[in-house]
């Protein structure tokens, strides 16, 4: 690979870094890092699990994949907007694919590191452990999620080692 | 270390497990044929191998042990030593002990292992002969003549000739097959070299020297050109082979593979169609392949099957062209072939396992001093590779206790008139969909008086209680129950059957004990052909629908409100045929209430201890699913075998019922008073 190929890698794949999926939680405005984002689809018919806690909705066959999908309203204690249309975001985290229930995606931002603020003093019904950084955009605040945390990634993933 | 090492190394480790396969089975072959040179070539050739590539990816400590066990190969080899009981064991002892290195390397590469013991055995016999230390008195070394070298020496030139004018790298198999006598030993000779050179100069860093690449590469693995520092791998060969003619004298190994045969006195014919000849005859190349990338395609197959199935359904409502309604029909057709193609992708001949046995039957004979042979039939059987995985432990118990506790004696064996030598023989063979085992044994066989003496006294059952031979004899598999008189290392520690019962139960399989007092016991082994698919119930509760293993019903039954009785504690239970058992709701378990129901629609479990019932809405076919697993993510899995694709698309749990409710069957622990008092009321 060239020099100059190698650079414009590089540039790609900071630029995706940069890219967050705007969605609403209730009136609540939140992003996820585009690169964890598989695909976006409208709520699927889900089957119930036992012993399960009650944010997790069930379980989707998405082309013949088992996947569970997870309701992040509920997760993060944030009533859901009735009007708005739900959706459900495909995310990869660390190898784990899960869907979570958002209330309408948005669009995609492209921030730049500087719009990017400290976790405010602001009142957010998120756990600020959860939160990444808070981007001041010219309409409103965007709180940027961390999905391992919230999600439990890593707890999951010794579990598995040790399983295994 | 970069990837390309690694990779190296990790490639080593899972070939040289096959290869550790191969040479226990030769030194169990060795054992019975002891002055067959082709064993003995074959495990040779396997040590050689081990230890030249296990140098090459830079586990010397594995390559050091290996080369102490080869010195002493080379002995039986050359005729220096003759073939023992002892020297039989401790070459499976080496085999035990390279691998538990291989499993220990392949969690550590760096790990480092103590095998001293092992090591000074090796040098013992392979200087005495054995390990008291006496020397066999007809043991003479000859060394060979000057006369002898040179006639050895001639021949290599010429070796040396046939090598030149070869293509070498990589031997295409035909050529192989065809190949003059001399390949083997010219394989070997140029091995040496080739090892000598590598150990002659150390790789720097991670560079690899051209010769340990070569010889990895003859080896069958993978090298990529580029890490080839000449384009042309004839060269190094050719370097390789002009420093074979001088170092004779001291490079022993070299003259002795070449004349091998000559020292003995035999022709040298012989180790042309052993070892590396043989492996090559086979009629299909194959390539390893991840298990996950076979599980894909067969997830994704899945997936094709059933949008198939719906265009089909469809087709006549919507498609009135002919010529498309033909390509449909045509479509479903390749798609069930394929996806039985697919799915034989995971299937592997059960030989693996069987051969297993060999070593187990070998070593628990020897310990009980019993004469035993053991046939296998059926070895060609194929099978999912899981179910492979899974068997050999419960195998292992009952051959063991085949020999511990089914054959006799060899004294009792002559007076009961039957041949000295106890038979057991093991067979496998597809019955429908299933996988059959059977393991029978020609010896005393299990008598159901001493099995219900043994049960009375252990509590299990009573003195009145009143049953068949066949139902004393299954008693075997009860937890706890051990027929041993005296509990001897080999088996006989209480836990057994039960446990090999519960684990074939685990895989969705059964065993059956058939046995006749004194002419044998046969134990049937049914196991589905992969796990894969198994074949369910689909019911329903609460409009969802899941899915109960049809192995694990007994029977269903309709159960009247009026029938069913609460207690405390929400303990519910039912009469069925005068038997009192609980009852459990599938709706409870989903955090959904029960609805009441003139009748409820129960599933009869009878695995555990305790039969009990379980209540759903409906039950509305039976059909063979896929499994698929559950999301890592989900963290409780308990009671949850995984889920099936329905054929609207949606996923439907598979309930293991007996786990999912194995909680509230302990929990119950007043249940047993319950239940005997209402027996007590009843009767």
């Amino acid at each position: 690979m060239s020099d100059r190929n190698d650079s414009d890698y590089q540039k790609e794949i900071e630029s995706l870094r940069e890219r967050y999926l705007q969605f609403n939680l209730g009136n609540e405005v939140y992003a996820i890092p585009l690169l964890n984002v598989k695909e976006v689809i409208p709520v699927p018919n889900t089957t119930p699990v036992p012993n399960i806690p009650a944010y997790y909705k069930g379980i989707m066959n998405l082309r013949g994949q088992i996947i569970s999908i997870l309701d992040l309203r509920k997760k993060l204690n944030i009533k859901p907007n009735e009007d708005l249309e739900e959706a459900v975001v495909i995310v990869e985290l660390q190898g784990l694919n899960i869907g979570v229930i958002v209330d309408s995606i948005n669009r995609v931002l492209h921030l730049q590191k500087e719009e990017v603020g400290e976790i405010p003093e602001v009142s957010s019904q998120v756990n600020t452990r959860f939160i990444e950084g808070v981007y001041k955009g010219a309409d409103a605040l965007t709180i940027l999620l961390d999905l391992d945390g919230i999600l439990n990634i890593k707890e999951i993933k010794s579990m598995q080692a040790k399983s295994a | 270390m970069d990837e390309f090492e690694i990779e190296l190394k990790q490639d080593f480790l899972t070939e040289s497990t096959d290869l550790l396969e191969s040479a226990e089975m030769s030194f169990l072959n060795l054992e019975n044929d002891r002055e067959n040179m082709d064993i003995l070539n074959e495990i040779f050739r396997l040590a050689h191998n081990l230890k030249g590539t296990s140098q090459a990816v830079g586990f010397m400590q594995l390559s050091a042990l290996t080369h102490t066990a080869e010195n002493l190969i080379l002995k039986l080899k050359e005729g220096e030593l003759k073939v023992t009981d002892e020297i039989v064991t401790t070459l499976l002892e080496f085999k035990d002990k390279v691998f538990e290195i291989i499993e220990g390397l392949k969690e550590d590469f760096n790990a480092s292992f103590d095998f001293t013991e092992l090591e000074q055995k090796l040098v013992k016999i392979c200087e005495n002969g054995s390990l008291s230390g006496d020397v066999p008195a007809e043991e003479t070394v000859v060394e060979p003549s000057i006369g002898e070298i040179q006639a050895q020496a001639e021949v290599h030139s010429e070796h040396i000739e046939q090598f030149e004018t070869q293509q070498f790298v990589p031997a295409p198999i035909e050529e192989e097959q065809q190949a003059p006598v001399s390949t083997l030993e010219d394989d070997l000779a140029r091995l040496e070299e080739e090892l000598k050179q590598i150990a002659a100069e150390p790789p720097k860093d991670n560079q690899y020297s051209d010769a340990a690449l070569e010889s990895l590469r003859e080896l069958g693995m993978d090298i990529p050109d580029d890490m080839m520092s000449t384009s042309e791998p004839v060269e190094s060969v050719a370097a390789v082979s002009d420093s074979v003619p001088t170092p004779i004298k001291d490079a022993a190994p070299v003259p002795q593979a070449g004349t091998g045969g000559g020292n003995s006195g035999n022709s040298g014919n012989k180790p042309a169609d052993s070892g590396a000849a043989k492996k090559s005859n086979g009629p299909e190349e194959s390539i390893r392949v991840k298990l996950s990338r076979i599980d894909q395609i067969n997830n994704v197959i899945g997936e094709l099957v059933i949008l198939q199935t719906v265009v089909s359904q469809r087709r006549f409502e919507f498609v009135q062209d002919e010529l498309m309604n033909k390509s449909i029909t045509m479509m479903s057709k390749l798609f069930k072939e394929v996806q039985e193609l697919a799915m034989s992708l995971r299937m592997l001949p059960i030989k693996s396992v069987f051969q297993k046995m060999n070593r187990i039957v070998r070593d628990t004979s020897l310990k009980l001093e019993k004469d035993v042979n053991l046939n296998l039939v059926g070895e060609e059987t194929e099978v999912d590779k899981t179910v492979i995985e899974k068997i050999s432990d419960p195998l292992v118990h009952i051959v063991r206790n085949a020999v511990d506790h089914g054959l006799e004696s060899s004294e009792a064996r002559e007076i009961a008139g039957k041949d000295k030598k106890g038979q057991i023989e093991l067979m496998a063979f597809h019955e429908g969909n299933n996988l059959v085992i059977q393991i029978t044994d020609d010896g005393k066989g299990i008598n159901p008086e001493v099995i219900r003496k043994k049960a009375i006294e252990k509590g299990i059952i009573t003195e009145n209680s009143n049953l068949t031979d066949q139902q004393i004899i299954d008693m075997i598999f009860h937890p706890g129950f051990s027929t041993a008189e005296k509990v001897t290392d080999v088996s006989g520690r209480g836990v057994g059957m039960d446990v090999v019962k519960t684990n074939i139960e685990a895989l969705g399989g059964q065993v059956k004990l058939r046995s006749k007092v004194g002419v044998g016991s046969s134990f049937k082994i049914i196991l589905p052909l992969t796990l894969a698919i198994i074949e369910g119930v689909v019911v329903s509760a609460d409009n969802e629908k899941f899915v109960i293993p049809l192995s694990q019903i007994s029977e269903v039954s309709q159960v009247l409100p009026e029938d069913i009785e609460s207690f405390s504690g929400g303990t519910k239970l039912f009469k069925l045929r005068g038997e009192v058992l609980p009852l459990f709701f599938v709706n409870q378990k989903i955090g959904k209430p029960v609805a009441e129901q003139k009748r409820f629609t129960t599933i009869i479990v009878r695995g555990l201890d305790y039969p009990f019932g379980v209540v759903v809405d409906d039950i509305l076919n039976q059909q063979q699913v896929v499994i698929k697993k559950l999301g890592e993510d989900i963290l409780n899995k308990k009671g949850m075998l995984g889920s099936a694709i329905m054929a609207d698309g949606l996923p439907a749990l598979i309930l293991d019922v007996l786990e999912l409710y194995r909680d509230d069957l302990k929990r119950n622990k007043s249940f047993e008073k319950h239940k005997t008092r209402k027996m007590a009321k009843a009767a």
